[in-house]
């Protein structure tokens, strides 16, 4: 099953331009992911080196949570963008050709619904996370509202469903299956 | 009824190719549409969010990166080189190597895919230029990493510790031991292999070569105490020791002069995408372990399991096969994730200490590292050794047998796991 589709195609513009853009926000929540690890790695350093002299600030374990909260949701659409989680194919690939793109489109069809659930659902969790969280405060002296803390995780879910429905659109114009990206760690 | 769609579900997703964080989540989301709670799918986000938000599991990322950083800066071929020179002369002298520098490894790194990926590079090339097939040398690799999330630190026994409610201490000093006899059951195996196939060997390093070697690798080989120590010691946390492994690997990469800003970007970057694949399966698990809880599975699973015997090595022996069975098909962190919850009530009411359980199923679903279709460490090994899948899975396949004898003596001896955490931190309430 698939679109036959000129390459140079306004359908085909459209979806070089969008994965092109889906690319590049994973390379951004990438970095973003990275540095909140890096800032988690920095406040318990911190903690650790000041402790023999009885210095502490009692905000960078709060902010360590905060980001480690961050980096887990960010990492959420470059994980799956980059395909960097482990998924089995030997079983789909003995089965043949046929198999691997019925799978592909299942696959893609999955990440639809599920995310497409989660998202429904956060209004309603947006909203029953009010207050402020004790200790992540900011440099103007206030704190940062609970429902912060999901944001980068909602997020992460509508970018991932759109690429799921770009998957499906690549599928069917006869775009090749992309492999997991081993380049990101050499960057 | 809704056990058999979450795990049917999972395992018919995972097969499917669904990625696995994908496919515990739908089969999470299944279980909930078909259950009372259809109507209540907001607890899922809700869940996630509460299950990543934990402070216990902040050291999972730092026990990543301590082995990451132990690779980027080399220090794996310096511990590589310091177990060739002490048991290299041995008959199957580099496969002894192989599982050494995997136990030593495993003192800092918490990871038994750093210790594939990391040491099996170097490892398998050794191997294969020494003669050694290389499937040969891939199962080797592969089945020393089991040793890995034994021995302290481990990724998988935090876990576990977060799950049963039991320190991290003590879980770490219970699998000291067993993670010890697995090794050495490898390299008993490796002899008897090394006899009957006529493996080569090579000539015995001086002792001034072990002695420079080990000089070499001093501070890499120091690192294990330090880490156990300053936990042990009280001087610092379970998260803090990580990140206390992560600054001593920094600061080994500075002393050689090995680690640049590339490989500390990669390091961070390899760190950040595993930890974010365990954090989000997690986070779909705390949801499903609600809706186990809730349901009153584990109750009912407890209630059927006593119908056939009160017998608790009966009992044992039946979750043995069910261990091993899941471990086949699930990966270690979400089998354990599903496991856990279901179990513990049940193994409470059979008396099994829960330290003693935990090494139970780290061992069990560990085994289902290099075990098809879900082994992960058969396919880094694919990767890695260049060799198939099919080929790595046969030449593991006699590894079982050391593996298995070590973990049924685990089950059935329960001092085993529990002699030295209570010896140290004294019995558990």
């Amino acid at each position: 099953m698939s679109v036959t589709q000129p390459a140079d195609g306004p359908l085909w513009r459209l979806v070089v331009t969008v994965d092109q853009g889906l690319g590049a926000i994973a390379k951004v929540f990438l970095w973003g992911a990275n540095i909140c690890l890096f800032l988690m790695l920095l406040a318990t350093a911190t903690t650790i080196v000041l402790r023999p002299f009885g210095l502490s600030f009692y905000w960078l374990w709060p902010w360590s949570m905060q980001v480690f909260v961050w980096m887990s949701f960010l990492g959420f659409f470059a994980v799956y963008r980059m395909r960097k989680d482990i998924a089995v194919d030997f079983v789909m690939r003995k089965l043949g050709p046929g198999a691997m793109v019925a799978s592909r489109y299942f696959v893609a069809f999955v990440v639809i619904a599920v995310m497409a659930i989660i998202l429904r659902e956060a209004p309603l969790v947006l909203g029953q996370q009010v207050g402020v969280i004790d200790g992540v405060i900011t440099p103007w002296g206030w704190e940062l509202e609970r429902y912060t803390l999901s944001v980068p995780l909602f997020a992460s879910c509508t970018l991932i469903l759109i690429n799921a429905v770009l998957d499906i659109v690549k599928a069917l114009l006869g775009w090749p299956e992309p492999t997991p990206d081993h380049s990101v760690g050499d960057e | 009824m809704m056990a058999t769609i979450l795990f049917l579900g999972f395992i018919v997703m995972i097969l499917l190719r669904v990625p696995i964080s994908i496919a515990i989540g739908a089969a999470v989301v299944a279980a909930f549409v078909t259950s009372d709670f259809s109507g209540d799918l907001y607890i899922i986000p809700q869940q996630i969010l509460d299950g990543v938000d934990k402070p216990s599991l902040a050291a999972v990322p730092f026990f990543i990166m301590a082995g990451n950083l132990m690779n980027a800066v080399g220090m794996t071929d310096r511990i590589f080189a310091f177990a060739s020179a002490l048991v290299g002369h041995f008959r199957a002298g580099l496969a002894q190597v192989n599982v050494l520098s995997s136990m030593i490894f495993a003192g800092v790194s918490g990871a038994a895919v750093a210790d594939a990926a990391g040491l099996g590079t170097i490892e398998i090339k050794a191997m294969k230029e020494r003669g050694y097939r290389a499937e040969f040398a891939a199962a080797v690799t592969v089945c020393s990493a089991v040793v890995g999330p034994l021995i302290p630190p481990s990724i998988g026994l935090v876990i576990y510790a977060f799950l049963a409610q039991q320190s991290v201490e003590r879980m770490f000093l219970a699998g000291l031991l067993p993670g010890v006899l697995v090794g050495l059951s490898l390299m008993m195996f490796n002899r008897f292999l090394a006899i009957r196939e006529n493996f080569p060997t090579q000539p015995k390093a001086t002792r001034a070569e072990v002695k420079s070697h080990a000089l070499d690798g001093f501070l890499a080989l120091v690192a294990p105490g330090i880490i156990l120590g300053s936990i042990l010691f009280g001087v610092v946390t379970a998260t803090e020791a990580g990140v206390l492994a992560c600054l001593y690997s920094i600061a080994l990469g500075l002393v050689y002069r090995s680690l640049t800003l590339k490989k500390f970007w990669k390091a961070l970057t390899d760190t950040m995408l595993m930890t974010t694949v365990i954090m989000i399966i997690i986070g779909f698990s705390i949801a499903m372990g609600w809706l186990l809880a809730i349901e009153q599975v584990p109750q009912q699973l407890g209630d059927t399991l006593f119908s056939l015997t009160t017998d608790k090595h009966v009992f044992l022996a039946l979750m043995m096969v069910f261990i091993i069975l899941i471990g086949c098909v699930v990966e270690g962190v979400p089998a354990k994730l599903i496991l856990v919850p279901m179990l513990l009530p049940v193994t409470d009411a059979y008396g099994i200490d829960r330290v003693h359980f935990g090494i139970i199923l780290q061992l069990g679903l560990l085994i289902g590292i290099v075990t098809p279709p879900m082994g992960i460490g058969l396919y880094i090994m694919v990767e890695v050794g260049k060799v198939p899948f099919e080929k790595v899975a046969m030449a593991c396949l006699p590894f079982l047998v050391p593996l298995l004898l070590v973990w049924i003596a685990l089950t059935f001896i329960p001092g085993l796991s529990l002699w030295l955490p209570n010896l140290i931190l004294g019995p558990s309430l």
